[in-house]
Protein backbone atom coordinates (compact mmCIF):
# COMPACT_ATOMS: atom_id res chain seq x y z
CA UNK A 1 0.00 0.00 0.00
CA UNK A 2 2.57 2.51 0.87
CA UNK A 3 4.48 1.68 -2.45
CA UNK A 4 1.28 2.24 -4.39
CA UNK A 5 1.46 5.80 -2.42
CA UNK A 6 4.94 6.76 -3.28
CA UNK A 7 4.61 5.41 -7.02
CA UNK A 8 1.21 7.78 -7.29
CA UNK A 9 2.89 11.09 -5.61
CA UNK A 10 6.02 10.37 -8.14
CA UNK A 11 3.65 10.29 -11.14
CA UNK A 12 1.90 13.16 -10.10
CA UNK A 13 5.15 14.80 -9.42
CA UNK A 14 6.83 13.96 -12.79
CA UNK A 15 3.46 14.95 -14.58
CA UNK A 16 3.43 18.58 -12.78
CA UNK A 17 7.34 19.21 -13.42
CA UNK A 18 7.15 17.86 -16.98
CA UNK A 19 3.98 20.88 -17.52
CA UNK A 20 6.27 23.18 -15.86
CA UNK A 21 7.11 26.76 -17.59
CA UNK A 22 10.61 26.08 -16.40
CA UNK A 23 10.68 22.38 -18.33
CA UNK A 24 8.42 24.30 -21.35
CA UNK A 25 11.10 27.38 -21.46
CA UNK A 26 13.72 24.69 -22.12
CA UNK A 27 12.38 23.12 -24.79
CA UNK A 28 12.79 26.32 -26.99
CA UNK A 29 16.64 26.74 -26.37
CA UNK A 30 18.94 25.27 -28.57
CA UNK A 31 22.58 24.53 -27.84
CA UNK A 32 24.80 23.92 -31.37
CA UNK A 33 28.65 23.08 -30.95
CA UNK A 34 31.30 25.31 -32.03
CA UNK A 35 31.66 22.93 -35.11
CA UNK A 36 28.91 24.07 -36.87
CA UNK A 37 30.26 27.56 -37.46
CA UNK A 38 31.51 28.02 -40.85
CA UNK A 39 34.57 29.67 -41.57
CA UNK A 40 34.58 31.30 -44.45
CA UNK A 41 38.40 33.06 -45.32
CA UNK A 42 39.31 31.81 -48.86
CA UNK A 43 41.88 29.06 -47.91
CA UNK A 44 43.70 30.12 -44.88
CA UNK A 45 43.21 29.74 -41.90
CA UNK A 46 42.36 25.97 -42.06
CA UNK A 47 40.48 25.45 -38.57
CA UNK A 48 40.36 23.02 -36.20
CA UNK A 49 38.19 20.88 -35.06
CA UNK A 50 38.80 19.57 -31.22
CA UNK A 51 35.47 18.12 -28.95
CA UNK A 52 33.41 19.81 -31.69
CA UNK A 53 34.81 22.99 -30.80
CA UNK A 54 36.48 24.94 -33.69
CA UNK A 55 40.04 26.49 -33.20
CA UNK A 56 42.07 29.11 -35.34
CA UNK A 57 45.46 27.36 -35.33
CA UNK A 58 46.88 30.06 -37.47
CA UNK A 59 49.94 32.46 -36.05
CA UNK A 60 49.18 35.43 -38.53
CA UNK A 61 45.24 35.40 -40.14
CA UNK A 62 42.77 35.80 -37.93
CA UNK A 63 39.49 33.26 -38.47
CA UNK A 64 35.95 34.95 -39.62
CA UNK A 65 33.09 32.49 -39.13
CA UNK A 66 29.06 32.60 -39.38
CA UNK A 67 27.75 30.33 -36.42
CA UNK A 68 24.02 29.46 -38.26
CA UNK A 69 20.80 29.82 -36.02
CA UNK A 70 17.76 27.98 -37.22
CA UNK A 71 14.44 30.23 -37.56
CA UNK A 72 11.91 27.56 -36.51
CA UNK A 73 9.48 29.15 -34.44
CA UNK A 74 7.00 31.37 -36.51
CA UNK A 75 4.83 33.26 -34.45
CA UNK A 76 2.66 34.46 -37.32
CA UNK A 77 2.98 38.19 -36.77
CA UNK A 78 5.24 40.97 -37.73
CA UNK A 79 8.49 41.44 -35.57
CA UNK A 80 6.47 39.57 -32.92
CA UNK A 81 8.41 36.73 -34.52
CA UNK A 82 11.58 37.11 -32.76
CA UNK A 83 14.64 35.66 -31.63
CA UNK A 84 14.35 35.89 -27.91
CA UNK A 85 17.98 35.55 -26.85
CA UNK A 86 21.59 33.92 -28.26
CA UNK A 87 24.91 33.66 -26.21
CA UNK A 88 28.25 32.06 -27.73
CA UNK A 89 31.33 30.42 -25.50
CA UNK A 90 34.24 32.00 -27.14
CA UNK A 91 37.98 30.81 -25.66
CA UNK A 92 40.12 33.64 -26.08
CA UNK A 93 43.69 32.74 -25.91
CA UNK A 94 45.39 36.12 -27.69
CA UNK A 95 47.20 38.74 -25.28
CA UNK A 96 46.41 41.75 -26.78
CA UNK A 97 43.77 41.24 -29.58
CA UNK A 98 40.17 40.29 -28.78
CA UNK A 99 37.51 38.17 -30.37
CA UNK A 100 34.66 39.74 -31.58
CA UNK A 101 30.96 38.18 -32.14
CA UNK A 102 27.89 39.89 -33.44
CA UNK A 103 24.17 38.53 -33.40
CA UNK A 104 22.86 39.50 -36.73
CA UNK A 105 18.98 39.22 -38.36
CA UNK A 106 18.82 39.54 -41.90
CA UNK A 107 16.54 39.00 -44.93
CA UNK A 108 16.72 39.57 -48.64
CA UNK A 109 13.88 41.63 -50.76
CA UNK A 110 15.04 41.46 -54.67
CA UNK A 111 18.65 42.45 -54.59
CA UNK A 112 18.83 44.25 -51.53
CA UNK A 113 20.31 42.48 -48.22
CA UNK A 114 18.41 43.51 -44.74
CA UNK A 115 20.47 42.96 -41.97
CA UNK A 116 19.38 44.02 -38.25
CA UNK A 117 22.11 43.63 -35.43
CA UNK A 118 22.11 44.26 -31.13
CA UNK A 119 25.71 45.10 -31.33
CA UNK A 120 29.26 43.74 -31.21
CA UNK A 121 30.12 42.11 -28.29
CA UNK A 122 34.25 41.49 -27.20
CA UNK A 123 36.09 38.90 -24.71
CA UNK A 124 37.91 40.32 -22.25
CA UNK A 125 41.20 39.62 -20.91
CA UNK A 126 42.98 36.27 -22.28
CA UNK A 127 43.35 32.85 -21.17
CA UNK A 128 42.14 29.10 -21.95
CA UNK A 129 39.11 29.31 -20.41
CA UNK A 130 35.47 29.93 -21.89
CA UNK A 131 33.88 33.42 -21.89
CA UNK A 132 30.34 33.52 -22.58
CA UNK A 133 29.11 36.62 -25.04
CA UNK A 134 25.73 37.42 -24.15
CA UNK A 135 23.41 38.96 -27.13
CA UNK A 136 19.88 40.37 -26.88
CA UNK A 137 17.23 39.52 -28.89
CA UNK A 138 16.56 40.55 -32.64
CA UNK A 139 13.74 41.47 -33.97
CA UNK A 140 12.27 38.90 -37.36
CA UNK A 141 9.50 38.39 -40.18
CA UNK A 142 8.54 34.99 -41.76
CA UNK A 143 11.59 35.20 -43.94
CA UNK A 144 14.33 36.48 -41.68
CA UNK A 145 17.50 34.51 -40.81
CA UNK A 146 19.76 34.33 -38.10
CA UNK A 147 23.53 34.12 -37.21
CA UNK A 148 26.42 34.81 -35.09
CA UNK A 149 29.89 36.28 -37.13
CA UNK A 150 32.95 36.27 -35.12
CA UNK A 151 36.69 36.95 -35.61
CA UNK A 152 39.03 34.55 -33.81
CA UNK A 153 42.08 36.06 -33.38
CA UNK A 154 45.71 34.22 -34.61
CA UNK A 155 47.18 31.70 -32.56
CA UNK A 156 49.52 32.67 -29.91
CA UNK A 157 51.92 31.85 -26.98
CA UNK A 158 51.18 28.10 -28.64
CA UNK A 159 48.06 28.66 -27.28
CA UNK A 160 45.01 29.00 -30.42
CA UNK A 161 41.40 31.19 -29.73
CA UNK A 162 38.30 29.11 -30.70
CA UNK A 163 34.73 29.11 -30.17
CA UNK A 164 33.25 26.00 -27.41
CA UNK A 165 29.24 26.27 -28.24
CA UNK A 166 26.71 28.86 -29.19
CA UNK A 167 22.94 28.88 -28.28
CA UNK A 168 19.57 30.32 -29.21
CA UNK A 169 16.57 31.05 -27.38
CA UNK A 170 13.51 31.64 -29.18
CA UNK B 1 1.35 -52.13 1.42
CA UNK B 2 0.82 -54.36 -1.55
CA UNK B 3 -2.88 -55.53 -0.65
CA UNK B 4 -3.99 -51.72 0.16
CA UNK B 5 -2.21 -51.18 -3.59
CA UNK B 6 -4.46 -54.04 -5.19
CA UNK B 7 -7.62 -53.08 -3.43
CA UNK B 8 -7.08 -49.17 -4.65
CA UNK B 9 -6.22 -49.98 -8.05
CA UNK B 10 -9.59 -52.50 -8.28
CA UNK B 11 -11.56 -49.60 -6.71
CA UNK B 12 -10.60 -47.22 -9.49
CA UNK B 13 -10.99 -50.23 -12.42
CA UNK B 14 -14.92 -50.78 -11.10
CA UNK B 15 -15.52 -47.06 -10.92
CA UNK B 16 -14.09 -46.81 -14.69
CA UNK B 17 -16.64 -49.30 -15.35
CA UNK B 18 -19.63 -48.00 -14.13
CA UNK B 19 -18.81 -44.23 -15.60
CA UNK B 20 -18.57 -46.27 -19.23
CA UNK B 21 -21.83 -48.01 -18.84
CA UNK B 22 -23.54 -45.36 -18.11
CA UNK B 23 -22.57 -43.39 -20.90
CA UNK B 24 -22.53 -46.30 -23.42
CA UNK B 25 -26.56 -46.70 -22.28
CA UNK B 26 -27.56 -43.00 -21.06
CA UNK B 27 -25.97 -40.64 -23.93
CA UNK B 28 -27.26 -41.77 -27.22
CA UNK B 29 -31.51 -41.64 -25.87
CA UNK B 30 -30.91 -38.42 -24.72
CA UNK B 31 -29.10 -37.02 -28.37
CA UNK B 32 -32.18 -38.85 -30.18
CA UNK B 33 -35.04 -37.59 -27.95
CA UNK B 34 -33.12 -34.02 -28.26
CA UNK B 35 -33.10 -33.86 -31.85
CA UNK B 36 -37.35 -35.00 -32.11
CA UNK B 37 -36.84 -35.47 -36.34
CA UNK B 38 -39.91 -35.07 -37.86
CA UNK B 39 -41.17 -38.32 -39.27
CA UNK B 40 -44.04 -37.28 -42.14
CA UNK B 41 -44.06 -34.14 -44.50
CA UNK B 42 -46.65 -32.54 -42.29
CA UNK B 43 -44.57 -32.57 -39.28
CA UNK B 44 -41.68 -30.48 -41.91
CA UNK B 45 -44.43 -27.77 -42.64
CA UNK B 46 -43.73 -25.88 -39.04
CA UNK B 47 -40.38 -26.04 -39.31
CA UNK B 48 -40.52 -24.47 -42.97
CA UNK B 49 -42.65 -21.85 -42.37
CA UNK B 50 -40.67 -20.78 -39.16
CA UNK B 51 -37.03 -20.95 -41.18
CA UNK B 52 -38.67 -19.13 -44.38
CA UNK B 53 -39.68 -16.33 -41.38
CA UNK B 54 -36.28 -16.54 -40.02
CA UNK B 55 -34.85 -15.66 -43.09
CA UNK B 56 -37.25 -13.04 -43.73
CA UNK B 57 -36.17 -11.32 -40.81
CA UNK B 58 -32.32 -11.81 -41.82
CA UNK B 59 -33.25 -10.00 -45.33
CA UNK B 60 -34.81 -6.99 -43.38
CA UNK B 61 -31.76 -7.05 -41.07
CA UNK B 62 -29.57 -6.97 -43.71
CA UNK B 63 -31.47 -4.71 -45.78
CA UNK B 64 -31.19 -2.21 -42.76
CA UNK B 65 -27.90 -2.20 -41.82
CA UNK B 66 -27.04 -1.96 -45.64
CA UNK B 67 -28.62 1.57 -45.24
CA UNK B 68 -26.54 2.74 -42.35
CA UNK B 69 -23.73 1.58 -43.52
CA UNK B 70 -24.39 4.02 -47.29
CA UNK B 71 -25.86 6.74 -44.65
CA UNK B 72 -22.98 6.98 -42.87
CA UNK B 73 -20.38 6.51 -45.54
CA UNK B 74 -22.19 9.47 -47.26
CA UNK B 75 -21.74 11.25 -44.10
CA UNK B 76 -17.88 10.28 -44.15
CA UNK B 77 -17.13 11.56 -47.22
CA UNK B 78 -19.45 14.76 -46.75
CA UNK B 79 -16.62 15.39 -43.87
CA UNK B 80 -13.50 14.63 -46.14
CA UNK B 81 -14.76 16.72 -48.18
CA UNK B 82 -15.03 19.69 -46.02
CA UNK B 83 -11.54 19.06 -44.48
CA UNK B 84 -10.06 19.09 -48.05
CA UNK B 85 -11.77 22.64 -48.46
CA UNK B 86 -10.31 23.80 -45.07
CA UNK B 87 -7.08 22.80 -45.94
CA UNK B 88 -7.53 24.39 -49.19
CA UNK B 89 -8.46 27.57 -47.45
CA UNK B 90 -5.69 27.72 -44.74
CA UNK B 91 -3.11 27.11 -47.35
CA UNK B 92 -4.44 29.82 -49.24
CA UNK B 93 -4.42 31.92 -46.44
CA UNK B 94 -1.25 30.99 -45.48
CA UNK B 95 0.08 32.40 -49.03
CA UNK B 96 -1.56 35.47 -48.44
CA UNK B 97 -0.55 35.97 -44.66
CA UNK B 98 3.56 35.10 -45.85
CA UNK B 99 2.88 37.80 -49.12
CA UNK B 100 1.37 40.33 -46.10
CA UNK B 101 4.27 39.57 -43.41
CA UNK B 102 6.78 40.23 -46.58
CA UNK B 103 4.98 44.20 -47.30
CA UNK B 104 4.62 44.80 -43.37
CA UNK B 105 8.34 43.60 -42.94
CA UNK B 106 9.34 46.69 -45.74
CA UNK B 107 7.37 49.32 -44.15
CA UNK B 108 8.56 48.17 -40.85
CA UNK B 109 11.75 49.13 -42.47
CA UNK B 110 11.02 51.77 -43.97
CA UNK B 111 9.07 53.51 -40.58
CA UNK B 112 12.11 52.77 -38.73
CA UNK B 113 14.44 54.36 -41.33
CA UNK B 114 11.96 57.49 -41.34
CA UNK B 115 12.37 57.48 -37.61
CA UNK B 116 16.40 57.34 -37.80
CA UNK B 117 16.33 60.66 -40.12
CA UNK B 118 13.77 62.52 -38.00
CA UNK B 119 16.15 61.34 -35.00
CA UNK B 120 19.31 62.39 -36.82
CA UNK B 121 17.59 65.96 -38.43
CA UNK B 122 16.09 67.17 -35.18
CA UNK B 123 18.38 65.50 -31.94
CA UNK B 124 20.69 67.86 -30.72
CA UNK B 125 24.21 67.05 -31.54
CA UNK B 126 27.00 65.33 -29.34
CA UNK B 127 30.13 66.92 -31.52
CA UNK B 128 32.24 64.42 -29.33
CA UNK B 129 31.32 61.99 -30.19
CA UNK B 130 30.08 62.55 -33.45
CA UNK B 131 34.41 63.16 -34.33
CA UNK B 132 34.93 60.27 -32.40
CA UNK B 133 32.60 58.19 -34.40
CA UNK B 134 32.95 60.15 -37.92
CA UNK B 135 36.97 59.26 -37.82
CA UNK B 136 36.20 55.04 -37.10
CA UNK B 137 34.31 55.00 -39.74
CA UNK B 138 36.69 56.60 -42.11
CA UNK B 139 39.34 54.73 -40.47
CA UNK B 140 37.69 51.34 -41.41
CA UNK B 141 36.74 52.43 -44.92
CA UNK B 142 40.22 53.00 -45.81
CA UNK B 143 40.62 49.68 -45.05
CA UNK B 144 39.10 48.86 -48.43
CA UNK B 145 40.20 49.58 -51.98
CA UNK B 146 37.49 51.17 -53.75
CA UNK B 147 34.45 52.59 -51.90
CA UNK B 148 32.99 56.12 -52.22
CA UNK B 149 31.44 57.73 -49.03
CA UNK B 150 28.48 59.92 -49.98
CA UNK B 151 27.79 60.81 -46.65
CA UNK B 152 28.63 60.47 -42.80
CA UNK B 153 25.88 62.26 -40.32
CA UNK B 154 26.17 62.14 -36.73
CA UNK B 155 23.62 63.34 -34.05
CA UNK B 156 23.99 62.72 -30.61
CA UNK B 157 22.95 59.36 -30.22
CA UNK B 158 23.45 57.77 -33.94
CA UNK B 159 25.46 58.29 -36.85
CA UNK B 160 24.41 57.36 -40.37
CA UNK B 161 26.90 56.83 -43.15
CA UNK B 162 25.61 56.27 -47.16
CA UNK B 163 28.46 54.77 -49.23
CA UNK B 164 28.88 52.59 -52.23
CA UNK B 165 31.46 49.84 -51.66
CA UNK B 166 32.68 47.59 -54.58
CA UNK B 167 31.07 43.74 -54.74
CA UNK B 168 35.23 42.42 -53.90
CA UNK B 169 35.60 44.48 -50.92
CA UNK B 170 32.16 43.46 -49.24
CA UNK B 171 32.99 39.96 -50.67
CA UNK B 172 36.15 40.18 -48.58
CA UNK B 173 34.62 41.62 -45.38
CA UNK B 174 31.64 39.19 -45.13
CA UNK B 175 29.21 41.63 -46.27
CA UNK B 176 28.40 44.99 -44.16
CA UNK B 177 28.08 43.49 -41.17
CA UNK B 178 31.51 42.09 -41.41
CA UNK B 179 32.96 45.27 -41.91
CA UNK B 180 31.18 46.88 -39.21
CA UNK B 181 31.13 44.59 -37.05
CA UNK B 182 34.10 42.21 -37.53
CA UNK B 183 36.40 45.05 -38.49
CA UNK B 184 35.11 47.62 -36.59
CA UNK B 185 33.68 46.15 -33.65
CA UNK B 186 31.20 48.52 -33.30
CA UNK B 187 29.49 48.07 -29.75
CA UNK B 188 25.59 49.32 -30.52
CA UNK B 189 23.02 48.36 -32.81
CA UNK B 190 22.77 48.47 -36.51
CA UNK B 191 20.26 48.44 -39.32
CA UNK B 192 21.60 48.15 -42.42
CA UNK B 193 21.14 47.64 -45.93
CA UNK B 194 23.11 46.99 -49.47
CA UNK B 195 22.23 46.76 -53.07
CA UNK B 196 24.52 44.15 -54.25
CA UNK B 197 23.61 45.31 -57.62
CA UNK B 198 24.81 48.98 -57.02
CA UNK B 199 26.82 48.24 -54.16
CA UNK B 200 24.93 51.05 -52.58
CA UNK B 201 25.01 50.31 -48.55
CA UNK B 202 23.06 52.85 -46.19
CA UNK B 203 23.93 51.81 -42.22
CA UNK B 204 23.14 53.55 -38.93
CA UNK B 205 24.93 53.03 -35.99
CA UNK B 206 23.43 53.12 -32.78
CA UNK B 207 25.40 55.04 -29.77
CA UNK B 208 26.53 52.10 -27.73
CA UNK B 209 23.24 51.65 -24.91
CA UNK B 210 20.87 52.91 -26.85
CA UNK B 211 17.62 51.10 -28.08
CA UNK B 212 15.60 53.84 -30.28
CA UNK B 213 14.82 50.60 -32.77
CA UNK B 214 12.55 48.77 -29.54
CA UNK B 215 11.84 51.88 -27.93
CA UNK B 216 9.43 52.61 -31.33
CA UNK B 217 8.47 49.50 -31.04
CA UNK B 218 7.35 48.60 -27.87
CA UNK B 219 4.98 45.45 -27.72
CA UNK B 220 6.36 44.58 -31.14
CA UNK B 221 10.08 43.96 -30.67
CA UNK B 222 10.63 41.03 -28.17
Amino acid sequence: MKSINLSLLFAIFAIAASGSPAALAGAEKTIYPGSMCVPWNAGEPVPRLNASRIFNDNTRRWMRVDCPILHQDFKNGLFKDSLDDADIGVIDAHSSSNARCWLKSVHQTGSVLYSWSGGTRTTAGFGSHEQNLDFNGVPANGNTWYYIGCTIPPRRHGQSSGITYYSSDE
Amino acid sequence: MKTRYFLVTGAVLMASGIVLAWGFFSLPKARVSQLQVPETREDLAPVIASLTQSVMALQKKMETLSEKVDRKMSRVEQQQDAVLKTQEVHEDSEEISDEQTRQQAEQWYERQIEKLDAVLVSEPKDDDWSVRTTGRLEETFEKLNDYEIKEISCSGTLCKVNARISPQDLQREGGIDGLVHGTMGWEGQTIASVDEETGEVTVYLLREGVDLLSESNAGEVE
